[in-house]
């Protein structure tokens, strides 16, 4: 199988093709790619590389003289046109060519533009001049995924950069967009990628099956945003059980002033949206929203009734506008299983943010994530069209610029993005099996894109959205324990 | 070999030997000789000559009209004698009150100096501000946030943090660019040096200009504008000539020869002020003045190596001539025992010459001092790069020593060429730039030099008043961001930049 990869000779120059690696990447992939098909490899490669562009200290050290084909194909890093030089003590270095790979050098002046706005070695200057560098760099006319990439990761670090260095922050009020184009660009990465339905569907499907044969249902949604999940939701529901049996949906849409009043105000338009299009199918449906002044969640906030199904809801796949910060979350959990939910749904993004890794490794892991996202994109619709450009002024950048902000965090608060699953398992949520429907469902939802997105099952009770070998977004379902106790 | 002459040697070019005979033979040299001429009719007569000349750049200008002069001679290795001066001309007294400030009137020099000082008073406002900022200061320094990273890499071979820190620095470094842009051009080039050294990769980049490869008009018109713009050798040139002043005048009676052993890397350009200063003692000078230029043509010390065809003997011999001193000049190809005779006060001059000798075993710096003491010379003046060593001995250890040395003297030169990349800019940086590539080490901290004097059997000096005024008065005419310290009982002449640490002068018995 050739695959089109839009950014072929970056990757080239970026890769090895170290079988060992492949290897272990294709025992973690489920679908079925032999090694032949994973000859470009976003993963483990771009992890090698992340790895030793990072690594100052001697464990990465011996890494590298241990691994002889590493070396081999570091050579391959630069224009292969460039000669070799080599240190004294043998170890090969390239010399940087003028006309290497942008992409490559987009990646270094990122890497080394992270480095500068954090750490020991922090420097605001040379923040500065890197910046500006790679705002040269990726001006205008970029036709690469990798330029693009770099300008939406170039002005989430200038964002960050003037966070810290400007007394008063100015707004940003590019980012803001109206309503009507978040849906626009919404819809279009919709028909461009799984990625936001994978997340919708697995967990409407989960709630239909676990509230069957409820006849009230309260969803409680932790981060409702346009309430696209919910139309689907509605149809479903409509289509099953119509007249006298027709099941009650109430929503309770939870909004955070901290948030500003834009986005209180966006939940309200939601509501009303929702309200109309239940009218226009027949559903009956009740929409509440809960305005909390803190991130603190508090059952009472809540208009409950007796014999009502409770769902708890947490997409956390789409962070653009709303700021879900751990604290939120884990409050919005806490709170949630007292009231006995049928069903918790968590859609989350796979970031591998694990352990103390620091500003640099989140970093890179993150350039990582993206570059998977935005290949994965260019199989949808190719970077020339205009409504790709379109999605990822409205959507990609904010999402970028608001992860950059993300991994400032400690440590112990930027993991937690990371381990939602392994919080619910030790906060006294239990697994709650992936029906075989339900998978079906997922599968059936990648035929519809092209190839290169993977499905594969996260444990008994999640599914994860991947491309190619990198995990990009997964499922999973819970129940609190004393449910069933 | 030794050429003995009583003419100055052939000259290529034609004219200019015409107008250089011409001159002599009807007058002193132009500028500040014609000065001293006037000086002996009418003292208000020279203020008003030198009315006509720019009071800011008075000084340098007679300096740089004398040096314009020294044009490029085929000679290497020559000694010229002049005749004696016939004629029995004794400066007469105001001359020597005015030694200081030749070219202004007393009043008007008082009224400089008020103006100095309250400009002064805010200058001083200012440096204090300037220090409070001065982590910001050193905040500014971007490029060692990358090039010392990257030589500390290279010292522990993790050839992708190498890779990476190379790519980085070659998309930000620029030659023409600020001095961040252009440390890091240097930085990375002689990063990419050290990393070739061992292959047969030969590194060619972009052009770097030294002094070996300039054109000798276009090294001499650079080593002009350079003391004009900064004081970076202009004052040890100057600290110098004063202690060797204020070492004859301890000997009012010496009636003996003045000899004095150039380990430096001033081209020529310390000895017209000197000569000058000379025919003004009360005395006149001495009955003969010998200079013995030591220059290591093989050595890779930045500044020591002139352009081949560079040599400024015979200007220097003329001058003299005109200054009716009996000059004698030698070179050496290498440092040697010089024969020296008791009729002669021995002065040696050790500038920016001994840093890049190897100071561990064997100890050649203190090696060299000793051979400098054996001369049992009247004085020795020692002007060195002055900073802390560093404690390891390792490339990236090193390297950042040098990278602080040519940060120091890049952001001087950022500021002391007003015009952007000027031609002389680029070729006195390309030359300073030599200290990434050479091995030895850059700096010392003054502390060990004194160490090593000591051992070598000399005491240290106090510098007179004459000469810490003097230099003061010279560093007034440059950017304020250079200041000169004096301590330990005046016997140590610190210059500094942003109160950075460059240099030191000191003077040794």
């Amino acid at each position: 199988m050739t695959m089109n990869y839009p950014y072929e000779d970056f990757l080239d120059l970026f890769f090895s093709t170290n079988t060992d690696t492949l290897a272990t990447a294709a025992s973690t992939s489920s679908c079925g790619y032999s090694l032949n098909d994973l000859d470009i490899d976003w993963d483990c490669d771009f992890r090698d590389v992340i790895e030793s562009i990072m690594g100052d200290e001697g464990a990465v050290m011996e890494l590298e003289t241990e691994s002889v084909p590493m070396l081999h194909g570091q050579e391959g890093l630069c224009n292969s046109a460039s000669t070799s030089l080599s240190l004294a003590d043998g170890v090969s270095v390239e010399e940087p060519k003028t006309d290497e790979s942008k992409g490559l050098r987009l990646v270094h002046l990122l890497v080394a533009a992270a480095e500068a706005s954090t750490g020991a070695n922090k420097s605001r200057e040379l923040t500065r001049v890197i910046l500006a560098r790679l705002k040269d760099l990726v001006s205008s006319g970029d036709r690469t995924n990798m330029e693009r990439l770099a300008a939406h990761f170039t002005n989430g670090l200038s964002k960050l950069f003037e966070r810290d260095n400007v007394l008063r922050p100015q707004q940003h009020r590019d980012d803001v967009y109206d309503q009507a184009d978040v849906i626009s660009a919404f819809e279009l990465l919709q028909n461009m990628s799984p990625y936001v339905n994978f997340g919708y569907l697995t967990a409407t499907q989960a709630i239909l099956e676990a509230v069957k044969y409820e006849r009230r249902i309260h969803i409680v949604d932790y981060d409702i945003t346009e309430g696209v999940q919910w139309a689907s939701l509605m149809q479903a529901l409509v289509s099953k059980n119509t007249g006298p049996s027709a099941q009650h949906l109430r929503i309770t849409a939870l909004s955070r002033s901290i948030n500003g009043k834009k986005s209180i105000a966006a939940v309200q338009e939601t509501g009303r949206r929702l309200t109309a299009f239940a009218e226009s199918i027949g559903q009956p449906f009740s929409y509440h929203h809960c305005k909390l002044d803190t991130n603190a969640f508090s059952t009472s906030s809540l208009k409950l009734v007796r014999g009502e199904a409770v769902v708890i809801n947490c997409m956390l796949h789409l962070p653009r506008f709303s700021n879900q910060t751990p604290n939120s979350v884990i409050s919005f959990l806490s709170e949630a299983k007292t009231l006995n939910p049928k069903l918790v749904t968590l859609v989350h993004e796979e970031v591998g943010l694990m352990g103390n890794q620091g500003f640099l490794y989140r970093f890179m892991d993150l350039l990582h994530q993206f570059s998977a996202i935005f290949d994965s994109l260019e199989a949808g619709l190719s970077i020339a069209n205009p409504a790709r450009g379109f999605v990822e002024r409205v959507f990609i950048g904010p999402w970028v610029a608001n992860w950059l902000t993300r991994i400032t965090a400690d440590d112990a608060e930027v993991e937690s993005f990371a381990s939602w699953p392994q919080w619910l398992e030790t906060n006294g949520f239990k697994p709650m099996e992936v029906s075989f429907a339900n998978r079906c469902q997922a599968k059936l939802l990648l035929s519809l894109f092209n190839d290169g997105y993977i499905v594969e099952e996260l444990g008994q009770n999640g599914l994860v959205l991947g491309w190619k070998s990198r995990r990009l977004v997964s499922a999973s379902f819970w129940v609190s324990r004393e449910l069933n106790q | 070999m030794l050429l003995e002459e009583t003419e100055p040697p052939n000259q290529t070019l034609d004219h200019v030997l015409s107008w250089l005979e011409d001159s002599v033979s009807l007058s002193p040299l132009p500028g500040f000789d014609d000065s001293y001429l006037l000086h002996e009719f009418d003292a208000t007569q020279t203020w008003e000559w030198d009315q006509t000349q720019d009071p800011e750049h008075g000084f340098i200008q007679s300096y740089s009209q004398d040096l314009s002069a020294y044009v490029g001679f085929e000679a290497t290795n020559l000694e010229v004698v002049t005749e004696a001066p016939s004629i029995d001309l004794d400066p007469p007294p105001e001359l020597q009150q005015q030694d200081q400030s030749r070219k202004r009137s007393p009043d008007e020099v008082i009224e400089a100096q008020q103006v100095k000082k309250s400009a002064r008073g805010k200058r001083k406002e200012i440096k204090s501000n300037e220090k409070s900022s001065k982590d910001g200061n050193k905040e500014g320094r971007w490029a060692e946030k990358l090039l010392n990273p990257c030589a500390l890499a290279i010292t522990a071979s993790n050839s992708s943090r190498v890779q990476h820190y190379l790519c980085v620095l070659s998309e930000l470094a620029s030659s023409s660019g600020d001095a961040n842009r252009r440390l890091a051009a240097f930085g990375l080039r002689a990063l990419q040096h050290h990393l070739s050294s061992s292959s047969s990769v030969s590194s060619s980049f972009w052009p770097v200009f030294t002094f070996a490869s300039a054109e000798v008009k276009m090294f001499q018109k650079t080593l002009l504008k350079f003391y004009e713009v900064s004081p970076w050798f202009a004052l040890p040139n100057n600290m110098a000539n004063s202690a060797i002043l204020q070492i004859l005048a301890q000997d009012p009676l010496n009636k003996k020869d003045l000899h004095i052993l150039d380990i430096g890397v001033s081209h020529g350009m310390q000895w017209p002020t000197l000569l000058e200063a000379l025919s003004c003692r009360p005395d006149g000078p001495p009955p003969r003045v010998r200079i013995t230029v030591v220059s290591e043509l093989t050595a890779d010390i930045p500044f020591s190596v002139g352009p081949p065809g560079y040599n400024y003997g015979s200007q220097l011999l003329g001058f003299a001539r005109s200054l009716k001193i009996n000059l004698q000049i030698s070179v050496l190809d290498k440092f040697q025992l010089i024969d020296t005779s008791p009729h002669e006060t021995l002065i040696v001059c050790v500038q920016f010459r001994l840093h890049p000798l190897k100071h561990s075993i064997p100890d050649e710096r203190g090696e060299t001092l000793k051979a400098l003491r054996s001369l049992m010379p009247k004085g020795v003046v020692l002007c060195e790069n002055n900073g802390e060593s560093s404690a390891s001995g390792d490339f990236a250890a090193g390297f950042s020593k040098k990278l602080e040395y040519l940060w120091k003297f890049l952001d001087s030169t950022s500021s002391g060429f007003k015009e952007e990349n000027s031609e002389e800019r680029k070729l006195m940086e390309g030359e300073a730039t030599k200290v990434l590539m050479n091995t030895g080490k850059m700096n010392e901290g003054k502390d060990k030099w004194y160490e090593r004097m000591r051992e070598a059997g000399f005491a240290s000096e106090a510098f007179g008043e004459d000469a810490i005024d003097g230099a003061k008065s010279l560093l007034r005419k440059y950017d304020n961001n250079w200041e000169i310290r004096m301590e330990d009982g005046d016997t140590f002449a610190g210059l500094m930049w942003k109160g950075e640490a460059v240099s030191f002068c000191s003077l040794w018995k």
